[in-house]
């Protein structure tokens, strides 16, 4: 097997490395690419500056000594004549003043006093008012612009204290305006403080009593890398997700439409081998695009930094963040890199043309820069439901890494094991869709689906990705059809019950009757045996006790804000009238709701694609995140896998539901009872044990049944009276 | 060597609704050359690819060597040659490099390999061209290294689906010597095409199907020979419907 993984990387590689037009465009020409766009930058910058701007003209009244103290062009800001301008340091804000005839200066000063009076004397309620408010503000604007004014700065003789810019803030100069007549006003006070400093006979460190000064200690290399955290993951992931897409469309499509697909799986190679052959070119491809990307963006912001940063700072470029930061950005971008590579080929598979392929990775293209967007806005931090999140958690841990001086080592494998997890499903799913017709024939034998379907026969299940997108939108609905529910005030009973039921169960019912699939092969909806409802029944309390030692394990870890979220869940619990009104909305009810969804489809399209144990312990993954509560994520996903072991073990989804509903109300139970929380390590043994009780249980053999009897002749071996 | 039993499969077509491309097809083979002819769209690709595990029946069964095409689809095509008229190979590939590549995929030793590949290129003078890329190559030269890469493996059921469709003369007349020359005790070789001349150079046997159903399985000869059998074939295709009245197109 391995050697035909390897076969088909060689033979995959080479093909991919003689395409020469599609590795210039896509790897060669971005590469080129960085220099040539900082270049075109600098060109457009110094050409802008060449331009000569008029500064934005003011008017000044009322303030004569303002009015000297203003930058203007005529003015010695400071700046040495000599100094080289530099192409991206912002310019100094000038201003040029405008001469007003006394009579329209003098006009002008009444409506701004007038302005103010009413500023001032209009309350927020008062309707009246702030129409007046509106159409005094509207004359005055009119007279800026007849004056072709930027703004007018007003000193009133009787509030000498106050000066009121009035701008027109719609003016093209607005901003540069009003950055010089703060700096203009800042040097009159300063003045104005010297001045009453000499004639009490006072010096400046009378009000400067304190200086405030800062001193980096952080090496260079560490500053750079902590400014570019948000930047440098969001590069990287386009970067990868660029490579990963031009190979996987080469790979699966191009290969169908050069018709080598027919001979390819005519030959004694098996499918998943073709897929991890084509899934290593591909991540090859990704990671070879991510090195060169880098290695032309850091070269090139390193030639360039001088030109990027202001007069005085020391320049710096990517390469300033040090190569064993670049080193584990890549390390920690691989999982990722096999994520999008795995999708994107199974998207392209699933592809009946280069042109619907293109359709499809187009909008995950935008999903993969969205998700990896929000982790570049400030402020985002990695938190363990973010680490679940796809794209999005492994960006966060690592903006983190670059971000702290410790590496965030739980957040980097959690994400890590979520990318990867996501990537064994996904790679489940394209070797199913190998095995089918449709990838070799996608037109010929493309039937539609459920209901809507032209021929054939129906799926046994839905596929993987078909019950996960099914498992995010019930999940949606549920966290937000509860929460409105608790805003609009309902009974407990209700906010409990409601959402499971119409939010989880109808639509897994709606989707198998619309998917037209089989209740028996999709929900495990069988009449179960006897011996798997005992089994299901002994694990009851063993279940239990799991759940209460698995809770005080992991408590310690779980910070507060999540104790105090299952706290207030109590309370809810707590409001439910009385002890069969609890049972029911805490017991039966998800017993059997969220049974319905996570060992119905989610079970039953998982094992097609990845095999039983997969099945039970992804499935039992999600079942514990669909509760949305970090304080029972633990023993949730243990019992979890328990109730998928015990479907799968019987094939019918009886057993979990009484299992599931057995545990709520023997805990419901418990909770009427004051218990102390038993002591970590007594807590560690008894969930471990309680588990492997559990599967125990759950593995004992099967009972041997009496073997049907062979045809016996009528009359013979019949007794009469034995039932 | 080849069951099939009871074989249907059908496709949707916007038009047409569902066709019935294959159906109902049983029949079974030892070794020999079977010739396969049919009307286009009567389902003999159909029937081609799902010998060849590429399609999978709707009901029935395709069974080689006691493999089962459904269950044990890695066996089949581990003695398996399929060549049809849609295959490409590898346009930025060599003919050496397709041929190694194909190789590398069965349990060939290395120098047993390099043997087989000089054997190939022996017999279907692939030698000028065999280190040129794929892509510069003529039909004639690509089809001969075609068949060359299905018979490298030494298979003991090769499936021709039209070889010689849009070949010149001499290239069609080499292909059909090919067939003639892999024949072998324990080989089963499926040829679909619609020349009469290739049934009765080659074909111990002739099926022929019409719209899916198996009409005719039985010695080329039994038909009849040389426009007789032409005559025959044509009939059994037509099932005596009238042809569009061309010479009215013309007047």
């Amino acid at each position: 097997m391995r050697s035909h993984i390897w076969h088909l990387f060689k033979k995959d590689g080479l093909e991919l490395l003689r395409d020469r037009r599609t590795m210039f465009v896509n790897i060669v020409l971005p590469v080129l690419l960085f220099p040539l766009i900082m270049l075109f930058m600098i060109q457009i910058t110094q050409l802008t500056r060449a331009q000569q701007v008029d500064a934005p003209p003011v008017a000044v009244v009322g303030a004569d000594d303002l009015r000297a103290l203003l930058p203007t062009a005529d003015q010695d800001d400071g700046a040495p004549e000599d100094a080289e301008p530099q192409p991206f340091a912002p310019a100094e804000p000038i201003v040029a003043i405008a001469e007003v005839d006394t009579e329209a200066a003098a006009a002008l000063a009444e409506r701004a006093r007038a302005l103010a009076a009413l500023e001032d004397a209009t309350a927020a309620d008062d309707v009246a008012a702030g129409r007046r408010l509106g159409e005094a503000r509207a004359e005055l604007l009119r007279d800026l612009r007849a004056l072709k004014l930027a703004a007018l700065i007003v000193v009133d003789d009787a509030r000498p204290r106050r000066v009121a810019i009035l701008g027109d803030d719609a003016h093209p100069e607005w901003s540069t305006a009003e950055g010089a007549i703060r700096r203009g006003v800042e040097r009159w006070r300063k003045r104005l403080i010297d001045e009453r400093l000499k004639l009490a006979g006072l010096d400046a460190d009378t009000v400067v009593p304190l200086e405030l000064e800062r001193i980096a200690l952080a090496p260079r290399a560490e500053s750079v890398r902590a400014s570019l955290a948000g930047v440098i993951p969001l590069l990287l992931v386009i970067m990868a997700a660029s490579g990963a897409f031009f190979s996987a469309l080469d790979l699966i499509v191009g290969e169908r439409e050069r018709g080598t697909l027919e001979s390819l799986l005519s030959w004694p190679v098996k499918r998943r081998d073709i897929f991890l052959g084509k899934l290593a070119v591909s991540c090859t491809a990704a990671a070879i695009s991510v090195v060169l990307n880098l290695l032309s963006l850091g070269l090139t912001t390193a030639l360039f930094g001088s030109q990027l940063t202001p007069p005085g700072v020391e320049p710096s470029g990517l390469l300033a963040v040090g190569f064993g930061t670049l080193l584990l950005c890549f390390l920690a971008l691989l999982p990722l890199v096999v994520t999008l590579a795995t999708v994107s080929l199974a998207l392209a598979g699933y592809a009946a043309s280069s042109k619907e392929a293109q359709n499809y990775l187009t909008p995950l293209m935008l999903v993969v820069m969205v998700a990896a967007g929000v982790a570049a806005f400030p402020g985002t931090r990695p938190s363990l439901p973010l680490d679940l999140v796809p794209i999005t958690g492994p960006m966060l841990a690592l903006k983190e890494a670059l971000r702290a001086a410790d590496v965030p080592w739980l957040h980097l494998a959690l994400s890590t094991a979520t990318s990867l997890a996501l990537a064994v499903v996904i790679v489940g799913w394209a070797v199913r869709l190998l095995e089918s017709e449709k990838f070799c024939y996608p037109g010929l034998v493309r039937a539609g689906w459920g209901r809507f379907r032209r021929w054939g026969p129906p799926a046994e299940a839905p596929g993987p990705i078909e019950a996960i997108g099914l498992y995010a939108v019930v999940v949606g609905a549920f966290t937000i059809g509860g929460a409105a529910l608790q805003r609009a005030g309902m009974p407990a009973f209700t906010i409990v019950a409601v959402p499971l039921i119409a939010c989880l169960a109808v639509p897994v019912l709606l989707h198998a009757w619309l998917g037209a699939y089989p209740a028996r092969t999709a929900l495990h909806c069988l009449k179960p045996r006897r011996e798997h409802l005992q089994r299901a029944l002994v694990c009851v309390p063993l279940g239990v006790a799991t759940s209460i030692g698995l809770g005080t394990v992991q408590a310690p870890f779980i910070p507060e804000f999540f104790m105090e979220q299952g706290k207030e869940m109590e309370r809810v619990f707590a409001d439910l009238d009385s002890l069969w009104v609890q049972l029911i909305a805490i017991a039966l009810v998800p017993g059997i709701c969220e049974e319905l969804l996570c060992r119905g489809p989610i079970l039953s399209s998982l094992r097609r694609s990845i095999g039983g144990w997969g099945a039970a312990v992804l499935a039992a993954f999600l079942f514990a995140v669909l509760h949305m509560s970090p304080y029972r994520f633990l023993p949730q996903f243990a019992l979890g896998i328990i109730l998928g072991l015990i479907t799968l073990r019987s094939g019918s989804i009886v057993p979990a539901m009484l299992m599931h509903a057995g545990h709520n109300a023997l805990v419901v139970g418990l909770g009427r009872v004051p218990m102390a929380e038993p002591p970590w390590l007594a807590g560690l043994a008894m969930g471990v044990f309680g588990w492997l009780a559990m599967l125990a249980v759950v593995a004992l053999p099967e009972p041997r049944r009496p073997r049907p009897a062979a045809i016996a002749p009528p009359g013979a071996g019949v007794t009469p009276g034995t039932p | 060597m080849l069951r099939l039993e009871s074989v249907r499969k059908s496709f949707y077509d916007p038009g047409r609704g569902e066709v019935r491309a294959v159906d109902d097809v049983t029949a079974e083979f030892t070794a020999g050359v079977v010739a396969l002819v049919g009307a286009n769209g009567a389902g003999k690709s159909t029937l081609l690819r799902l010998i060849a595990t590429l399609l999978r029946p709707d009901s029935g069964q395709v069974v080689v060597n006691g493999y089962d095409t459904r269950t044990d689809a890695g066996h089949v095509r581990a003695q398996l040659g399929y060549l049809s008229t849609t295959t490409r190979m590898y346009p930025r590939f060599s003919g050496d490099e397709l041929m190694r590549h194909v190789g590398g995929f069965f349990p060939i030793a290395a120098d047993e390999l390099e043997r087989r590949i000089d054997r190939m290129c022996d017999a279907f003078g692939l030698h000028e061209f065999r280190h040129q890329r794929i892509a510069g190559l003529s039909t004639g030269q690509l089809q001969r290294l075609n068949l060359a890469r299905t018979l490298l493996p030494d298979p003991n059921l090769l499936i021709l689906d039209e070889p010689t469709t849009g070949l010149d003369l001499p290239s069609a007349h080499l292909v059909v010597e090919a067939v003639r020359a892999a024949r072998r005790p324990e080989r089963l070789i499926i040829l679909a095409t619609h020349i009469m001349q290739e049934v009765e150079l080659v074909a111990d046997r002739l099926l022929v199907l019409r719209r899916g159903k198996l009409v005719f399985d039985g010695p080329p000869a039994a038909l009849g020979v040389g426009p007789a059998l032409e005559a025959a074939v044509y009939g059994l295709l037509t099932d005596g419907e009238a042809h569009p009245r061309l010479g009215t197109i013309v007047a």
